[in-house]
């Protein structure tokens, strides 16, 4: 029984490999960049193996960024992306390479995530005629451990199904890992989860 | 319309965006341009100045964007709103076009749509405005018989 709803998900993935192609299609709007999908996955984890998943250095600072979605159940959307990345984002956003994040440095990565998020959601909404409202990214700058750490307390659960993409150029190499997160409460499974996106 | 003459406000929490959207209006010759990253200072600003145009960011902290819009719409119910935001579910522009917006643009969108969308905003305004003084200076001095506008 399992496995056939990972088979199920396993196909809504297809699926969402073309929500994720309208983000990349939105960062190509914006940016001289030429972003491709590298790794779409789903599964039923904890919010700390999401640095196995993605192989997050605890030695690397990365820049975190979390929005609260709501629908008929919260679920939350996190964005990754190391210094380097952000860096070279914030390069081609504001014209320089900046070193340091100041206030208008973070308010120009909060808009590209706006624009991610924002057009994740739209897509999700068209196509499954749901109604969805989303909260301003918050962003912060630490270790992964630290912040996801931080994630697991605004989220208030540590047991959650992950759906998660990589989005990434080659050429300045950038990466950037996004993640829907939907909290399973005692007992939930995938079945509870596959309800909210099943087809209309 | 001269695009000199307008007044324009930028309401966006986003440092970023507001320094965007201010310099290209600004690059095209679009007159006063002010700033708000704050719905308070928004509806301060807005009492204070009247704005032709206000640019309006939907996703705000702490404040439902919605609710910031209709309460312009109050302050200054002849001021066209132009509608941005990254969300573009369906519901979230009819809302946005039913509480007063005259425009909705969806992110990330050509910077000349942007102007296009400006322009065509402050051109109904500020038309409507002309038609409304003509009117205005033509039953002040007249005399006799009347001006018939049609409806």
């Amino acid at each position: 029984m399992e496995n056939e709803l990972l088979q199920r998900l396993n196909q809504r993935a297809i699926a969402d490999h073309s929500i994720v192609g309208k983000i990349t299609l939105a960062i190509n709007k914006i940016l001289p960049l030429k972003f491709y999908v590298t790794d779409i996955r789903i599964t039923e984890s904890d919010v700390n193996h999401l640095a196995t998943t993605f192989a997050l250095k605890e030695a690397l600072y990365y820049l975190g960024i979390i929005s609260k979605l709501s629908c008929s159940k919260n679920a939350y959307f996190l964005i990754f992306m190391d210094m380097a990345s952000a860096d070279e984002l914030l390069c081609y956003l504001t014209g320089r390479h900046v070193g340091i994040i100041n206030r208008f440095e973070e308010s120009a990565l909060q808009e590209l995530t706006n624009i991610i998020v924002g057009t994740f959601i739209s897509e999700i909404a068209r196509r499954f005629d749901v109604r969805i409202t989303y909260t301003v990214p918050k962003l912060a700058i630490e270790t992964p451990s630290t912040l996801l750490n931080s994630a697991v307390k605004i989220i208030g659960s540590d047991k959650l199904y992950v759906s998660s993409f990589k989005l990434a150029s080659e050429e300045p190499p950038i990466e950037i890992i996004a993640s829907l997160l939907v909290p399973l409460k005692n007992g939930e499974r995938f079945a509870q989860i596959e309800d909210m996106w099943k087809n209309r | 319309m001269d695009p000199l003459s307008t007044k324009i406000l930028i309401v966006d929490d986003s440092a970023f965006m507001r320094r965007v959207v201010s310099l290209i209006l600004k690059k095209r010759g679009f007159g006063e341009i002010f700033e708000a990253e704050s719905a308070l200072e928004a509806f301060r600003l807005c009492t204070q100045y009247r704005p032709d145009l206000i640019i309006l960011d939907l996703i705000m902290p702490d404040v439902d964007g919605f609710y910031v819009l209709k309460e312009i719409k109050k302050i200054a119910p002849a001021t066209k709103i132009l509608v941005l935001t990254a969300d573009g579910q369906e519901w979230t522009i009819r809302m946005a076009r039913e509480s007063g917006a005259c425009a909705c643009l969806i992110k990330p969108f050509d910077l000349d749509v942007l102007c296009d969308a400006v322009f065509e905003a402050l051109n109904e305004k500020i038309g409507l405005q002309k038609l409304y003084d003509n009117y205005c200076k033509l039953t002040s001095s007249r005399t006799n018989g009347g001006v018939l506008l049609g409806k």
